[in-house]
């Protein structure tokens, strides 16, 4: 195990690559899944309020219904019990670290936070870490894909530039364009497909 | 270059070519009154990457400046002066036109007579520009995320300002650059919005890394979230929406007219009623 990695894991398909073989921090309800062997940090950047899940109702009359899909006895009793919960917001019951938002909004010079992974990243960063490996950050959905990808795409440059190296799982979006190919080879595409 | 006549303006290093009046229809756009060369007193130390969106009207053109594509006539019609160019395209049909098309590299060949730098990703028959070194640049940074000609350009700035050092990419002593303005790379069009505004974040993320300085210009989505916050801050006051309270009356009444109730069966399988 290496203190100089740190495993950032998200909720997309993906998740079931990861070997949990450093510290892992991830996201959300992460802490509630059985396929979550590891937990070091969690990450909450959610009013206890706004985390609904919108289900298909079974009769087909009604389009969405909403109900609430996050365990928080569970959360607390983790929380008391070692998981290092950090958070935005303040959430009755759970102990929580709040997230230096503006310490690091004054160290990196931005406040692009596009999603719950923006701020992840962004603290690996400021810990120090050599390595950042993502299992479950697959931005695979439509509309992570138009509004959240690029924020973290960002910061994912942010570390490069640090010197940072990341490390994606195959079917992730990270840092891919359109075709797979840089803007402008769009014609090897073809090529590769002719070839198929 | 029968049907062109080529003029030089009292500006030094400027072109103009008048409309193109042949049978073959073709775009063409007087580039009078751009300047080819670095104008005195501009900054020396920051570069100005030139997008063609709405927001370019705001460039100061007080440092060097890049363009782009077509972006040279733009530039002319704001009357500023332009170093580089750098396409990412072979020729391509203009989309409303018909038999027309979108470059015209024997213009593009007159900006690079006259000192315009020109890069093109393409080798391309007939011209004169630079090919761009995509394969080195990629080595060097280890990754090919290009998601569109921005890209290649903050890329090429970075390679200017940078060296190797052991296995790292880290900034040279005296970077040709310290900061870089975007001006015109607003990134407003759906697909310019989905597929190509990350790859110019990814690497405004590694220039800022780095610890160069990146500007980008009012009226651009880039480095910005939609609601002007970041991410799960709060971002409007509901007592500015709604000071007496009404709406939030009204929403209950509705909620609790509205109510489901949800149940889990033992086999796990969720059901709502009203």
């Amino acid at each position: 195990m290496s203190q100089s990695e740190v495993i950032i894991y998200g909720l997309g398909p993906s998740r079931h690559e990861c070997p949990f073989d450093c510290e892992t921090w991830g996201v959300n309800h992460a802490f509630q899944s059985p396929e979550t062997k590891r937990l070091d940090k969690l990450f909450l950047f959610h009013r206890p309020k706004e985390n609904i899940l919108p289900i298909m109702h079974t009769d087909r009359k009604a389009s969405f219904v909403f109900i609430p899909y996050w365990d928080w006895e569970l959360l607390k009793e983790k929380s008391h019990n070692g998981l290092d919960v950090i958070s935005l917001h303040k959430i009755d019951g759970v102990k929580t670290r709040r997230y230096p938002l503006y310490r690091l909004i004054k160290k990196f010079k931005t406040d692009y936070f596009l999603n719950s992974m923006c701020y992840v990243i962004a603290y690996a960063i400021d810990q120090g870490y050599k390595k950042i490996r993502f299992y479950g950050v697959d931005m695979a959905t439509t509309a992570e894909r138009r509004s959240e990808k690029s924020g973290m795409e960002f910061w994912v440059g942010y570390a490069h530039g640090m010197g940072i190296e990341t490390t994606f799982t195959r079917s992730s979006l990270m840092l891919k364009t359109r075709t797979g190919y840089p803007f402008g080879m769009e014609h090897l595409l073809e090529t590769s497909l002719e070839t198929c | 270059m029968a049907n062109e006549e080529i003029k030089t303006s009292p500006y030094d290093g400027v072109t103009f070519i008048e409309e193109w009046e042949g049978d073959l229809p073709r775009k063409t756009v007087p580039i009078y009154n751009i300047k080819t060369k670095l104008p005195e007193g501009c900054k020396t130390d920051e570069l100005i990457i030139m997008g063609m969106g709405a927001s370019r009207t705001e460039c100061p053109f007080d440092c060097e400046v890049w363009g782009v594509n077509t972006g040279y006539t733009q530039i002319a019609e704001l009357g500023g002066h332009i170093e580089k160019l750098f396409i990412a395209h072979t020729q391509v049909k203009h989309p409303s036109i018909e038999g027309a098309y979108i470059f015209d590299f024997e213009q593009v060949n007159e900006l690079i007579d006259h000192g315009v730098e020109a890069f093109n990703i393409h080798r391309v028959k007939g011209s004169k520009a630079r090919l761009y070194p995509l394969q080195r640049l990629i080595r060097k940074f280890r990754t090919d995320f290009y998601s569109d000609t921005m890209t290649y350009m903050i890329a090429y700035a970075l390679d200017m300002c940078t060296e190797i050092a052991g296995d790292k990419v880290v900034l040279k002593k005296n970077p040709r650059f310290r900061k870089i303005k975007l001006y015109g790379v607003d990134m407003m069009n759906r697909d310019e919005y989905q597929w190509e505004k990350g790859g110019i974040e990814f690497w405004c993320g590694y220039a800022m890394g780095l610890g160069l300085d990146i500007y980008i210009s009012e009226g651009s989505q880039v480095c910005r979230n939609a609601t002007g916050k970041p991410y799960g801050v709060k971002y409007f006051n509901w007592k500015d929406l709604d000071p007496y309270g009404l709406m939030r009356k009204r929403q209950r009444k509705v909620e609790k007219k509205n109510a489901l109730k949800t149940s889990v069966s033992d086999r796990g399988i969720v059901s709502v009623s009203k």
